[in-house]
């Protein structure tokens, strides 16, 4: 969980080893490799020198899973156990990392990660398998289909080496444009339930980094003094106290509260209309004569332009008009 | 004001302005951001550290309070043998889900294992109840400290 997420710092720290190959997609979105000393390439996985391999997850790891969800998705089509891969998150880079159901923005949500990510990540390993298995066989003068990759060792015709000795020939390759992938029939990780989260080492320890750990040089701190009643004004506001703490720099009063209700309108009636999500993900369209129904149903959030009732009922909830008992 | 904290083992000099908390010298001047602020109260326990061996919420203990007491915090836990076999047991069955109690939730599971060897449910729920997770891995808490139990025994 870096948080030196900058594009150049990104690269510097996936290619520390500079003969690593890291495969991901051009600007174009088509399948690429690169030696990591700086081609025009952002991964979605690489592997350095001594044989590491690590997935760089374009979606946001809140708990959910997805680190070690993509990480399972490389160490299938490279046959590799789920607790050999490494993980990173990818830097900000929508034209690469972007959420294929989301139009392209990078973002995560409404359980789209795996699905959108399933072939892209598959592919991506079974290339780098596909690459570092024909480097051997270039190395070893031997054909390439009868050697096998198993737990980062390439063996066959009677030879066996890790998977880093080919990785600076692998990077100088052409990508296949169409890896196989493997047959469901032969997975071992996908499906499988396996203890293995990827992101339990930095959240046991104190060195994940969350949102609020953040720490830059020369950042500032905001605090925000709320009004003690919904949709209050302010008349007046003494800055003494806060003037006293130290390193205070300024304060300025937030402009006009928010709209009341900042969902628009386009999203369709208010709950009370909705009709329940299917379990395939699809949220039909209200019907003006649906009856009530129960929120329990309808939790999901269901793709992009559509919000979730429950959102919705949130969002009612926290309009100014509300005089709900202050603490 | 100058204080001298220690903390892991290591003796620092802070700076922090009178009545700040341990938490906030911790995060905010040591950039130890392994201690979690969850609500500023002590009703939540990520902010749990250990202050001569016993829990405490380090978003109230003031940092004047603490001159010459021994602070461990979670980035040092996995150093002793009940740190580490709790880290185990968390890693061997998946406790962890978005993470961020689960600092607190490690101290004060340290703390219990250090006063109970072989804790029952009852004693862990007892002793976990002031550490709030809204993943609500407490089921998985729950069977990883019987698991730590089970390794600190061999």
């Amino acid at each position: 969980m870096t948080i030196d997420a900058t594009r150049r710092g990104f690269l510097v720290g996936a290619g520390a080893a500079l003969s690593g190959l890291a495969i991901g997609l051009d600007p174009r979105g088509a399948l690429a490799a690169t030696s990591a000393t700086g081609g025009n390439i952002t991964p979605f996985l690489t592997i350095t020198a001594d044989g590491t391999v690590t997935a760089i997850v374009k979606h946001f790891e809140g708990g959910q899973g997805v680190a070690t969800g993509l990480s399972a998705l490389i160490a299938e089509e490279m046959n590799m156990a789920l607790e050999d891969i490494r993980w990173a998150h990818a830097p900000s880079d929508p034209a690469r990392y972007g959420n294929l159901f989301f139009g392209g923005f990078q973002g995560t949500g409404g359980s789209t990660a795996m699905a959108n990510s399933f072939l892209q990540y598959r592919t991506a390993g079974a290339a780098a398998k596909q690459m570092l298995i024909a480097a051997a066989g270039e190395a070893w003068g031997v054909d390439a289909a009868v050697l096998a990759l198993r737990d980062g060792v390439i063996s066959g015709s009677g030879q066996e080496a890790g998977i880093g000795d080919f990785v600076e020939a692998a990077a100088r390759m052409q990508v296949p444009a169409e890896p196989k992938l493997k047959e469901p029939a032969e997975f071992r990780v996908i499906g499988k339930e396996i203890r293995a989260r990827r992101d339990t080492a930095d959240k046991i320890d104190g060195r994940g980094i969350y949102a609020m750990d953040v720490q830059l040089d020369g950042q500032m701190v905001v605090a925000l003094k709320r009004a003690p009643r919904l949709g209050a004004k302010v008349v007046s506001f003494d800055d003494t106290a806060a003037r006293e703490v130290r390193g205070f720099i300024m304060r300025r009063r937030c402009p006009p509260a928010m709209p009341s209700s900042p969902m628009p309108k386009r999203h369709g009636p208010p709950f009370r209309h909705a009709t329940p999500c299917r379990s395939n993900g699809i949220c039909p369209r209200p019907k003006p004569e649906a009856p009530r129904r129960s929120a329990k149903n309808c939790w999901k959030w269901c793709g992009p332009g559509r919000s979730s009732p429950a959102a919705r009922r949130i969002s009612r909830r926290s309009r100014p008009r509300s005089t709900g008992r202050h603490r | 004001m100058t204080l001298t904290l220690k903390i892991n083992g290591e003796t620092r000099q802070v700076d922090p302005a009178p009545g700040t908390p341990l938490l906030w010298v911790l995060r905010d001047e040591l950039k130890m951001t392994g201690t979690k602020f969850g609500c500023g109260v002590a009703a939540c326990g990520a902010c749990t550290v250990h202050i001569d061996g016993t829990p405490e919420r380090s978003c109230q203990a003031l940092a004047e309070d603490l001159d010459g007491a021994e602070i461990t915090t979670i980035e040092a836990i996995g150093g002793s043998p009940i740190g580490a076999a709790v880290q185990a047991a968390w890693t061997e069955l998946d406790v962890v889900q978005c993470g961020y109690c689960q600092s607190g939730q490690i101290m004060s599971a340290v703390a219990l294992l250090s006063e109970i060897g072989r804790p029952t449910d009852r004693d862990i729920d007892d002793h976990m109840d002031g550490n709030a997770c809204r993943c609500a891995t407490y089921v998985r808490i729950r069977a990883a400290i019987h698991r730590a139990a089970d390794i600190l025994e061999g």
